[in-house]
């Protein structure tokens, strides 16, 4: 007999899978993320892996399940504002976690590549869903994967086949609509690469209205060998919104995986990253961005498990943080016995803009094997003094001059996204909010298009 | 390579050297923990009643508390009723001067390689030298009385000195404040307890030597050193201890109170018995440790760290007055099967407060060795900076080296840096020395001393000595 605990029964009393004509495979899974749920308490301060994140005010309210009206009455012109000035792309949309093929457009993918959602293609590619749903690496599955196991609503799945390159790169847009309740929308994704093949992907969350949503989605990622996955991730939802995403990843022998996180919305996000790196010569870049303000709070969790020896690692996130906003970095390098000639480095900074932010910072290694190099850093504070007085000492004014070098912090990491109009969407993003002493809009976009 | 192995054969199976028993016989009281044995060993050291209901009262709060399963280490739970609280060297009239103390006991000390009557003329280093429970030697006690320097063990300093104990015991480290702090506030036996008036620099290096002796004696230490305003002092902790094939637990705490412009320096160089190769045996240690730095105050902690079999050690720095500093350097070496799970704690709250945390930890065997350490900026502390290094070295690849520092911030004009490296001992650096005909086995130990040179730095001219001995001699040998 499965001990329940009662807060985290209560919290989930009116949440339903939505749909039941599913696989026999998806209901063994949610049968048994349901039970593991069950037995998992509700995130506590007093939990290591939530020590810095308050999610008592969460436990108070009831997310509801999306209903189908929710998908409703959507045209192209809603989704407009996510589409990065129409870039070429293929683009899947889901609406509360549930697939919306009116507005998704993946008609020009090429033959083999299989793009559709989690519930068809568990029924026409069972097989796949039997190999890959729930298999993806994760070191301490914690309450949010498992709710989502249990209550998702979809999700995209995506094959792509070996010797696959693309420049066209596949968008993922998650959308949030809220009603009265709190809605839950949750989305379960399985990405699986083919050898040698090369792929952008990215995935976006966004609000359709201001109305607080419960995100809660989960993301596997099945890197195929001597391939290239580049994955973006962009959260900007509403700041009454909350967001939990997990990014589990394999990354087998000679394979490279590059993710950028950028976070500029929800009250409360947390953004989960497991990376495995299984195989010999396997590459994981882990760079991330989180800006907050308001009353904002933004968690960030990252482990990297070196399993095999000669793998390489790179990370480093970046935190802005303004008014009574919070940011949290715990990023974990897990280097096992065997994995012998690893190399590591992990890198966390942050800027505390106003007296009421915080900055908490636990940047670990666990370290089983010896002829490894290994290193972590991590930074709180101001602006560099010596950047601050350079610009002063050439005319640039105090205000300019900290709008500059904010504006500067924060794009180390967009710098990090291959596709032209995704970036220039985020550095007009930062600049309104960094570069107000410094410009308008208008001069940020001459500025721009002379630079290109 | 078959060399290597060798090599790292003759280290993990070295035998600890300062392993012996000293025959004495012991004052007892019997095994276990309850309210009785707490008001034996309060009567056994007349102490006012105002102390036993202190003890009375952490023993209760201990009672309800749960035992820390968080720090990274591993051992088979403790029986607390199979210890014995209170063992003392049986007393002969209590000795005035070296010459009535125990021959054993000098004979002891001798083995160690310190010799008490030589410290006393070579080093002018006042020892309280504590065997088990209770000090058997006190020097240089008068030349420090003349500069008003009270330097006691604790239990003297509750009976002579009740006003000042009332007022600064417990006042850094309270009875409730963890497990093992609550369970020495309860049981401890003995200690060393400083106090030096305001202005006045205290000319020598206070020192202690703790050695646990009887069978199965957990010791129970209380150390607390109060440095008044303006004040400088310097304070020397050293430890071995006799082979055992039990565990043996110890708990202590160590208070440090520096007022305002006051500075202490706290030295430790502790190489208790580390449980044979196999694990079996060796000290559990358990300390807390902790100082207050008060206006324009300073105190630094140097530790290097060699023995026990699991060490859980933290000392730790709150930077409460403005303008005040903290320092801690620390070398933490395992070898065989042993586990440390040490760093530091500096929680800044005044404001244009500074602290540096220098850590090296060395890995052999199937060691794991673990920082973890905080560094917390209250709101109030504007301009506060932290600098931390933590570097870990491996040697061989069957240990573990870990870090785990927590950085929480909340003030926007403070300065945390963090940086922290594990690599093993490089082989051009070897290769370098070997070309230039040093041998493998010195090369290592030149490149571990460099490795630990700045924290060795920080100690004290004696303990620096007997530090970097420590050092080579532990990891003579062992190539990565």
């Amino acid at each position: 007999m499965i001990k329940t605990d009662p807060e985290s029964a209560a919290f989930c009393q009116h949440l339903h899978p939505l749909f039941h004509d599913q696989s026999s495979h998806i209901r063994n899974f949610r049968q048994q993320s349901l039970e593991m749920l069950q037995s998992s308490p509700f995130p506590a301060l007093k939990h290591e892996e939530w020590k810095y994140t308050d999610l008592s005010e969460l436990a108070k309210q009831l997310p509801v399940s999306p209903v189908l009206s929710d998908f409703q009455n959507l045209s192209v012109n809603d989704v407009y504002p996510y589409s990065f000035n129409q870039m070429k792309s293929h683009v899947m949309v889901f609406v509360n976690g549930h697939f919306t093929p009116q507005l998704s457009n993946i008609n020009k993918l090429g033959r083999n590549i299989v793009a559709e959602n989690l519930f068809s293609a568990a029924k026409r590619n069972p097989e796949d869903i039997k190999l890959y749903l729930g298999k993806a690496d994760k070191k301490g599955n914690d309450y949010f994967s498992y709710l989502n196991g249990a209550f998702f609503t979809d999700g995209a799945y995506i094959r792509i086949p070996d010797n696959y390159q693309s420049e066209i790169p596949i968008h993922l847009l998650f959308l949030t609509k809220g009603n009265g309740e709190l809605r839950y929308s949750a989305a379960r994704n399985l990405i699986i690469m083919g050898k040698n093949s090369s792929v952008t992907l990215v995935e976006t969350y966004g609000s359709l209205d201001d109305r607080p949503v419960l995100t809660n989605s989960v993301t596997e990622v099945f890197n195929g060998e001597n391939s290239l996955l580049r994955h973006h991730i962009l959260q900007l939802q509403n700041e009454r919104s909350h967001y939990f995403g997990s990014t589990n990843i394999t990354i087998p022998a000679n394979s490279r995986y590059q993710n950028t996180w950028v976070s500029l919305g929800s009250k409360i996000s947390r953004n989960d990253v497991d990376a495995a790196l299984t195989g010999a010569g396997s590459y994981c870049q882990l760079y991330g961005l989180y800006a907050g303000r308001h009353d904002q709070l933004m968690d960030n969790r990252t482990v990297i498990s070196h399993r095999s020896p000669h793998a390489t690692s790179n990370q480093v996130y970046k935190g802005i943080l303004d008014g009574f906003s919070r940011g949290i970095f715990n990023g974990k390098i897990l280097v096992e016995q065997k994995a012998q000639k690893t190399e590591a480095h992990q890198l966390n900074r942050s800027l505390i803009l106003s007296d009421k932010a915080h900055a908490d910072s636990k940047p670990q290694l666990k370290i089983f094997a010896d002829d490894v190099k290994c290193s972590h850093g991590a930074t709180v504070g101001q602006l560099d003094k010596n950047a601050m007085f350079y610009l002063q000492s050439r005319g640039v004014s105090k205000e300019i001059a900290r709008s500059m070098l904010t504006f500067a912090f924060a794009n180390d990491v967009v710098d990090s996204i291959i596709l032209g109009p995704v970036r220039f969407y985020l550095y007009k993003k930062l600049f309104n909010r960094f570069g107000r002493d410094w410009g308008s809009e208008e001069d940020f976009e001459s500025l721009y298009k002379q630079e290109e | 390579m078959g060399k290597d192995r060798e090599h790292i054969d003759s280290l993990t199976q070295k035998e600890y050297e300062y392993g012996f028993i000293t025959d004495i016989e012991m004052d007892m009281a019997p095994k276990g923990l309850n309210e009785d044995i707490i008001r034996f060993i309060s009567a056994k050291k007349d102490e006012p009643d105002s102390m036993l209901r202190w003890r009375l009262k952490a023993y209760r709060y201990w009672l309800n508390m749960k035992e820390p399963t968080w720090a990274f280490v591993t051992y088979p739970p403790i029986d607390y009723q199979n210890i014995y609280y209170y063992a003392a060297p049986k007393k002969k009239e209590g000795p005035k001067s070296l010459d009535e103390v125990d021959p054993e006991i000098l004979a002891t000390f001798d083995k160690l390689g310190i010799p008490l009557e030589e410290r006393e003329a070579l080093a002018g280093v006042a020892v309280d030298a504590v065997m088990d429970s209770v000090s058997v030697a006190t020097t240089f006690r008068k030349k420090l009385q003349e500069l008003g320097i009270i330097f006691l063990p604790i239990s003297e300093a509750i009976r002579e000195h009740p006003d000042l104990i009332k007022k600064y015991l417990g006042s850094v480290v309270p009875p409730t404040d963890n497990f093992f702090a609550a369970l020495n506030s309860a049981v401890f036996t003995d200690g060393t307890f400083v106090y030096v008036p305001k202005g006045i620099r205290c000319p020598m290096e206070l020192s202690t030597y703790f050695r646990i002796n009887a069978a199965n004696t957990g010791q129970f230490e209380r150390t607390l050193i109060v440095a008044d305003e303006g004040s400088y002092v310097s304070y020397l902790e050293g430890c071995t201890a006799p082979m055992r094939d039990e565990n043996q637990l110890h708990a202590a705490v160590v208070e440090l109170i520096a007022l305002d412009g006051a500075e202490i320096k706290y030295s430790t160089v502790q190489n208790w018995y580390a449980g044979d190769k196999n694990g079996k045996g060796g000290i559990y240690n358990f300390v807390t440790k902790r100082g207050v730095c008060h206006n324009h105050s300073k105190i630094s902690w140097a530790q290097v760290e060699t023995g026990s079999a699991i060490t859980w050690k933290y000392p730790s720095l709150i930077l409460r007055g403005d303008n005040s500093a903290g320092e801690f350097h620390s070398v933490a070496l395992t070898n065989n099967r042993q586990q440390a799970d040490t760093g530091t704690k500096m929680v800044h709250l005044g404001k244009n407060t500074r602290s540096t945390i220098i850590s090296k930890g060395i890995s052999a065997g199937y060691s794991n060795n673990s920082y973890r350490g905080l560094v917390k900026i209250g709101p109030g502390a504007d301009n506060a900076k932290n600098y931390s290094q933590c570097d870990s070295l491996l040697i061989g690849d069957r240990c573990g080296a870990h870090t785990f520092p927590y950085l929480e911030v909340d003030n926007p004009t403070a300065n945390v840096e963090h940086e922290a490296t594990t690599s093993k001992i490089s082989e051009d650096q070897l290769f370098y020395c070997n070309q230039r005909g040093i041998g493998t086995e010195e090369a290592i130990g030149v490149i571990i001393n460099g490795y630990a040179r700045e924290v060795f730095k920080r100690l004290p001219m004696e303990f620096a000595v007997e530090a970097q001995k420590l050092l080579t001699v532990s990891l003579e040998g062992s190539v990565g």
